[in-house]
């Protein structure tokens, strides 16, 4: 579960979050819709424990993520926009670095199952990341949550710059979370990706969530007016 | 999880070209200096060991001759290089190593090397301190100065972070790993060096030392590296620093101390030096080769008086020698007197050098290494002292032959090969570490300041790190 309760961030005189709420429960995707600078990565950064906010409680599977960082973090997985991994290691070796950082110890056949789960072809699982796509490396990205075992994954705009097909395998693989109980929150521009993949939609604007929406109780042309006046106004 | 760290690091630093490249080059450029020093040393020892024997054998079968000309035959006296010279030439090339004791006079050294070879005075000479000191300390940079400031610009710090690493097992984990490329590039050269061209007697407590200080010196550089490299944002700034600091440390800071101290405290030119010497002579002491001199005159009318005859042939010994030890040990009085005025003027010339190793640890670091091969200012001024004590007791035994000889006016006694086989060979034993603990204990609790401050300094910066 993922859970802000009246989180309010400014950065010096600006307020980038506004006594924010926001609740995932597992088998929930949330995706959390909002223009540049309406305070989406700032609320992923603070879920991560890399800023804090200066009022209300962030949580972790119920734990407080500033009085229990590490706990916290041992629940999360983190992709962001542009997933970056160690160039000169292999896509299996980055996958072992991240989940032995995280104290998993897993085999040689267990991480190639993960990275394959994870949709990576498998003439790529030995080869080195810097011959991975974008979409290669979120995929590795999604085999570290997979391997971690995680229970929240934070998804900061990661379908952006993905082509149709990458982002199609990346939303497949997020229902399969989803069905696992995990509950993802996802930050995106893309409206179609998050109608497509979330079960639930929210609209960040000035720091505050201004709508939520069902996605299975709203069509996508209804949803596209909504967003483009509520960016307007 | 250090470990875990420090492996991965390790593994993108061996599979990165240029790095291997790099790390391969110091290797080779350690091993050939080590070559090169080890031959260069194997010669002049050899040299050494030639000319003071020939010297020795010329004195000991020079035939029959009175005492005085004999002992200004002279012998040649060499210092012996010590087996960690191999890694530091240190100051011999400008000291020499070679001293030539005769009556009446103490002579400098002699034979240096950068008289014979004017090139090795304006470029240095190849040596493994040389590698260690100002070669190595650049590959680490190269290895350490993108090593955090990387992660942060690829992005890949924030995923770590995500994985609940703490910044400090993160950072301790890394310059583990710079450790231990630095341990295994250093200790089994070192070691094998030893083995090789040391023939055991190279594996001594100064070893260990000199060992301990490149390592601590190299440790310098990689917390200082680290440190750096997580401060900055960029990479490219972090470079620019660190390499600022090596230009600074390395060639600034020593050249603008050599110049501040001999400011400070200027050297006597070596002709003005033993002018002085000569002037106080001429005035305090005793000219036995000018019988005219006011000294001359009035020691000998003492030694009348005291023994109440009129002429120096009623003496009850040789006068002849009785006055040449009696100049002998007036002017050695007042050539240890400037000699020691001189070798305080050069400890306070190397106390300014210790401060401005607050400011260099290549200045503290230049100074040990030296200190522990014995190449030093401290072991060249000990072997000095050793060769004139030894022309003081060399010069005594021929004048007190040549007191018991019997008087003849304008005759010279004579004496042969027995006599100058007596006298007992010089034997030196390079100084231990007592002279090196005596001249270096502020420079190395320094040093280790240095060492103790960098690692702080990189405890520091993992509270912070900004992403």
């Amino acid at each position: 579960m993922i859970e802000a309760k009246n989180i309010t961030k400014k950065f010096g005189s600006k307020t980038v979050l506004n006594d924010l709420n926001i609740k995932v429960n597992p088998g929930e995707i949330f995706c959390l819709l909002g223009a540049n600078g309406a305070g989406k990565t700032t609320l992923i950064n603070i879920f991560l424990n890399f800023i804090y906010a200066d009022s209300g409680k962030a949580y972790i599977n119920n734990i407080d993520i500033e009085k229990h960082p590490s706990d916290s973090k041992k629940h999360l997985a983190y992709i962001p926009e542009n997933l970056m991994l160690y160039p000169y290691l292999t896509g299996i070796e980055n996958l072992k670095y991240f989940t032995n950082l995280a104290g998993k110890k897993y085999t040689k056949e267990e991480l190639e199952l993960f990275l394959s789960e994870a949709g990576l072809q498998k003439n790529y699982i030995h080869k080195r990341v810097s011959v991975f796509s974008k979409g290669m490396r979120q995929k590795v990205g999604i085999a570290i949550a997979l391997a971690k075992n995680a229970k929240v994954l934070l998804l900061d705009e990661p379908t952006s710059g993905l082509d149709l097909k990458s982002a199609k395998e990346f939303a497949d693989i997020l229902n399969k979370l989803k069905n696992k109980d995990v509950a993802v929150l996802m930050t995106t521009h893309d409206l179609f990706r998050a109608k497509e993949t979330g079960t639930d939609i929210g609209i960040l604007k000035n720091g505050k969530l201004i709508d939520t929406f069902v996605s299975e109780e709203i069509n996508y042309d209804i949803l596209e007016k909504l967003y483009i006046n509520h960016i307007k106004i | 999880m250090l470990w875990l760290i420090a492996q991965k690091e390790l593994k993108e630093i061996i599979r990165q070209g240029v790095l291997k490249i790099l790390i391969l080059t110091v290797l080779v450029l350690l091993l050939v200096s080590l070559v090169i020093s080890f031959s260069y040393n194997r010669y002049i020892d050899s040299l050494h060991i030639k000319s003071e024997k020939e010297s020795r054998e010329l004195w000991d079968k020079q035939g029959d001759k009175n005492q005085h000309s004999a002992a200004h035959y002279g012998l040649y006296l060499l210092k012996p290089k010590s087996p960690q010279a191999l890694w530091d030439n240190g100051l011999d090339r400008y000291t020499g190593a070679a001293i030539f004791i005769e009556p009446h006079v103490r002579n400098n050294t002699m034979f240096k090397a950068v008289q014979d070879s004017p090139m090795l005075a304006k470029w240095g000479e190849f040596t493994p301190s040389f590698i260690m000191l100002y070669i190595l300390p650049l590959l680490i940079l190269w290895i350490t100065f993108n090593i955090i400031s990387r992660e942060k610009e690829q992005g890949t710090y924030r995923l770590l972070k995500s994985q609940g690493v703490s910044s400090l097992k993160w950072i301790a984990g890394k310059a583990s790993a710079v450790w231990i490329i630095t341990i295994l590039l250093i200790v089994p050269v070192f070691l094998t060096a030893g083995i090789i061209f040391g023939k055991g007697a190279f594996f001594t407590v100064e070893s260990f030392l000199l060992l301990l200080t490149y390592l601590l010196y190299a440790g310098i550089y990689i917390h200082i590296g680290i440190a750096v490299s997580a401060l900055t944002k960029k990479s490219e700034i972090s470079i620019i620093f660190l390499v600022g600091f090596w230009v600074l440390t390395t060639w600034v800071i020593p050249k603008i101390t050599s110049s501040i101290t001999q400011n400070i405290y200027p050297s006597p030119l070596e002709s003005e030096f033993k002018k002085n010497i000569r002037d106080e002579i001429y005035k305090n002491g005793i000219l036995r080769h000018d019988i005219n001199h006011k000294n001359t005159i009035a020691f000998t009318k003492k030694v009348l008086k005291e023994y109440n005859v009129n002429d120096v042939s009623e003496l009850p010994f040789n006068f002849n020698g009785y006055i040449l030890q009696a100049a002998e040990d007036t002017n050695n009085i007042i050539f240890d007197k400037h000699y020691a005025e001189l070798h305080k003027l050069y400890k306070k010339q190397t106390n300014v050098y210790t401060v401005s190793g607050l400011f260099s640890p290549f200045i503290l670091a230049r100074q040990i290494s030296m200190g522990l091969c014995k190449t030093d200012l401290w072991s060249h001024i000990n072997f000095t002292k050793a060769t004139d004590e030894y022309r003081k007791l060399f010069i005594k035994t021929i004048n007190e032959d040549l007191i018991k000889s019997p008087y003849k006016p304008n005759q010279r006694f004579i004496r042969s090969n027995d006599l100058w086989e007596s006298i007992p060979k010089f034997k030196y034993k390079l100084p231990g570490l007592k002279l090196f603990s005596e001249h270096y204990k502020y420079v190395y609790s320094i040093y280790l300041l240095w060492f103790v401050v960098s690692a702080g300094i990189l405890l520091f910066t993992s509270k912070k790190i900004k992403f």
